[in-house]
């Protein structure tokens, strides 16, 4: 596979995934570095005389709702609008262009990062899907447990909206490259996935190659000594097969049957290895192509039958699941509050957290962002644990005391004036 | 193929008199000298004079305006945003998608003005569309070979540019292709039209108008791709030649019996895997395949071709519009062309031409 294949196959499984805890984590991060947020930035009225948004008188700062901090706003907003995996990573392509377009000097107020993202997910869903919710089912959306009087408006939302756009030029195309660029850290594990199943497949085949090379060798001769004379040999073999006694008739059939395999094998390796008492002939019966498609639409089944044909061989890399099984957003929904005081999400506070020894277990290394296993999942203890065929995620999850990092910091400095407190709906 | 950009054009901007950069989304550093950005010109509605209504649809009505500042003529689509929705996603991917089109066959966009209530596209204007042009122009509708061949060249050579830019039109109709007093056709409407080849994607299927509609659409395929537009254009080709439109279904089962009548019912056998598609039926009732000259008498042989090749069942086997273009029936075009040229010189110098309403629907 070149690696042009190998990052689309990576990205046609992963958009097949689920929303999970490490892609609501690394959007809160992305999103975050969009723009500095400033407290003291308040409301003003631009130079045509429009004071803006039009809905939200000023406020004193001790009237200001709490605000979620932004990984909890997206988790709840994933859960609400039950976004696929698709929509809610392409936002990550307009966080990256609107980062680039904006100076370097431009500042934000308390929940602009909110704000932004709202936006780019909304324009996301949009440009990519023929039905999408509507803005009003968006302000909806916005609703944060726990969090009583956070949320956005209709109009604030369809102004946010209107602003992205603006920012943004309409430029609104997503293409291929953009996605291998800004979901590199979720293709890299599943690539690194297909790489090892690519190369277990090749030594597979090689294993089965050698061995039935000795037993043709020794059939015949006891020492091979190049690839020239085995095949020479195989056709005398074949030539003389039917002189041979009975009990080498019954040898040479099982030899055929070896090399059909083997055949239908490197036709296509996906395809089920039968035991060696069926018979030859439904090798052809399966067809290649259509279990290439199957393997296609079901990326998540279709290593089980390989699983279950082969019982001497260890617990590969290709057996471990996608990804996608490390957590639901169902499961974000529940514990988003009982998450709110920790420091992740910022890769300024990621240093400063020690990854406890009894923090968030749910994920395999393989299956997390190996860019950000490093970084922003020192919260995430990764325990080195054999593959369970049937393990769910693990519900095990205890929050560290920590009230440091971005969440904190984003909280204290909020003073400014508090554009999405209130719902007018 | 990109055309030049003409430096009379401006280049797309919003108008920001109501959607400043300096709003609350983010603000600047706090600074005297930050000056209000200069507004050009063109960007304010005002900048344009509206004139008379050319058109309405369900989402957009289409007035005639003059630029004040060139006096050039351009089409003013005003999209009324319902507060609900927002911006809607069909002049979302217009905009975005015809920002980048550039091309002598497809409509230009000039520029957008967004404000809070409504949103207005600025496009190249011509006079009319291609339904009307063949109401006013036609004998009984039916256009000329000559004509017929110039209108599908510059059909494919727009269609075949769309594709190239991976972008599906999904909407092709004669109400949709503008034609102005140069004789030449440009792809118009880009409400449907999607961006395709990347997995993040999500389609319908109920794209394309009726009658437009392919074969693989209509039975509920959601896989479909480039060959949904040559479908369509090749019920625009046998349009433009006979005057009616080829196959006039009243519903999706309608549409579907209308085909089969004609072009035969497909099997298994000649479509592998269409029994697999939401809307298949195993009880299609089945016709035999008619020879399609026999309603459209006035196509030569060649032509024919081209249109068979175009009219396929089978997706996989319609003729690609970059294929297409190098059919041997566009092979006299040049020749084609010269007397068309001539014939349109004749006809201005006859007073011809301007005395038809045009209307087109961008």
């Amino acid at each position: 596979m070149n690696s042009l294949s190998l990052n689309r196959a990576a990205l046609d499984e992963f958009v097949t995934s689920r929303v999970t805890r490490e892609m609501v984590t690394y959007l809160a991060q992305q999103a975050a570095q969009v723009i500095r947020c400033e407290a003291h930035v308040t409301n003003t009225v631009n130079p045509h005389g429009q004071p803006t948004p039009p809905s939200t008188p000023p406020m004193e700062n001790s009237d200001l709702p709490a605000l979620p901090s932004i990984e909890i706003f997206i988790a709840s907003l994933v859960t609400r609008s039950q976004v696929h995996v698709s929509t809610l990573m392409s936002s990550l392509v307009y966080l990256g262009r609107l980062r680039s377009r904006l100076p370097p000097v431009a500042k934000g107020m308390r929940c602009t990062v909110h704000r932004i993202f709202l936006a780019s997910l909304i324009l996301a869903a949009k440009n990519l899907n023929d039905s999408s919710p509507k803005n009003k089912h968006w302000a909806r959306y916005t609703v944060v447990k726990g969090y009583e009087g956070f949320g956005f408006s209709v109009p604030e939302v369809n102004l946010m909206e209107r602003q992205l756009l603006f920012l943004l030029d309409w430029d609104l195309r997503i293409t291929e490259e953009d996605l291998f660029t800004y979901l590199e850290p979720f293709l890299l594990p599943h690539r690194q996935r297909l790489i090892a199943q690519e190369r277990e497949r090749k030594a597979e085949e090689e294993h089965r190659h050698k061995q039935q090379q000795h037993r043709e060798w020794y059939v015949r001769f006891p020492r091979p000594k190049s690839g020239r004379e085995i095949k020479f040999v195989v056709h005398v073999t074949n030539i003389f097969r039917r002189r041979l006694h009975a009990s080498a008739d019954l040898l040479a059939s099982r030899l055929r049957r070896q090399k059909l395999e083997a055949r239908g094998e490197r036709r296509d390796t996906t395809i089920r290895r039968l035991p060696t008492h069926v018979s030859c002939p439904t090798i052809h019966n399966i067809n290649p192509q259509s279990a290439a498609e199957h393997d296609r639409y079901n990326p998540y089944t279709r290593h089980s039958p390989t699983r279950t044909t082969r019982s001497n061989s260890p617990p590969s890399v290709r057996d471990v699941p996608a990804l996608s099984h490390a957590e639901t957003y169902t499961s974000l929904c529940s514990r988003s509050s009982s998450i709110a005081p920790s420091s992740r999400g910022t890769p300024a506070s990621i240093s400063t957290v020690s990854s406890g020894p009894d923090d968030v277990t749910f994920s395999d290394q393989s299956r997390s962002p190996s860019s950000l296993s490093s970084l922003s999942y020192s919260y995430v203890n990764v325990p080195e644990k054999k593959y369970e065929p049937t393990r769910q995620p693990s519900k095990k999850m205890k929050i560290g005391g920590q009230h440091s990092g971005f969440v904190a910091r984003f909280l204290a400095s909020a003073t400014g004036s508090y554009m999405g407190g209130r719902r007018s709906h | 193929m990109e055309r030049p950009r003409d430096p009379a054009v401006h280049p797309l901007k919003i108008a920001s008199s109501l959607v400043s950069p300096r709003s609350f989304l983010y603000s600047h550093k706090p600074g005297p000298s930050q000056a209000p950005p200069k507004m050009d010109k063109s960007q304010q509605p005002s900048s344009f004079q509206q004139l008379e209504k050319l058109g309405e649809g369900t989402y957009a009505t289409v007035f005639k305006g003059r630029n004040r500042q060139t006096g050039e003529m351009v089409a003013l689509k005003e999209i009324h945003l319902d507060s609900e929705e927002g911006t809607p996603s069909t002049a979302i991917r217009e905009i975005s998608l015809m920002k980048e089109l550039k091309h002598e066959s497809i409509v230009s966009l000039y520029d957008v003005i967004h404000t809070e209530n409504k949103l207005m596209l600025v496009f190249e204007f011509m006079d009319r569309d291609l339904k009307r042009y063949m109401d006013t122009r036609g004998d009984r509708g039916q256009l000329d070979p000559a004509t017929v061949k110039s209108f599908m060249h510059q059909l494919l050579k727009g269609i075949a540019f769309c594709h190239d830019n991976r972008v599906l039109h999904r909407d092709l109709k004669p109400q949709n292709l503008l034609i102005n007093k140069k004789g030449q056709l440009k792809l118009g409407d880009f409400g449907l039209a999607r961006a395709f080849g990347i997995p993040v994607n999500t389609f319908s299927n109920e794209v394309v108008t009726l009658w437009y509609r392919a074969p693989d659409v209509l039975l509920g395929s959601r896989t479909y791709n480039t060959s949904i537009d040559i479908w369509s254009a090749g019920c625009i080709m046998a349009e433009m030649y006979t005057g009616r439109p080829l196959f006039p279904g009243t519903t999706n089962e309608d549409q579907l019996i209308k085909i089969f009548r004609l072009m035969g019912t497909p099997s298994e056998r000649s479509w592998p895997g269409i029994s697999q598609l939401p809307e298949y039926k195993s009880n299609f009732h089945i016709y035999a395949t008619q020879d399609l000259s026999l309603i459209i008498p006035q196509i030569d042989p060649i032509g024919m071709d081209l249109l068979n090749r175009m009219l396929q069942l089978r997706p996989e086997m319609r003729i690609g519009a970059n294929e297409a273009l190098q059919h041997p029936w566009f092979h006299d075009l040049p020749q084609i062309q010269a007397k068309l040229q001539q014939q349109h010189q004749q006809q201005q110098m006859a007073g011809y031409g301007g005395m038809i309403p045009p209307q087109p629907a961008y």
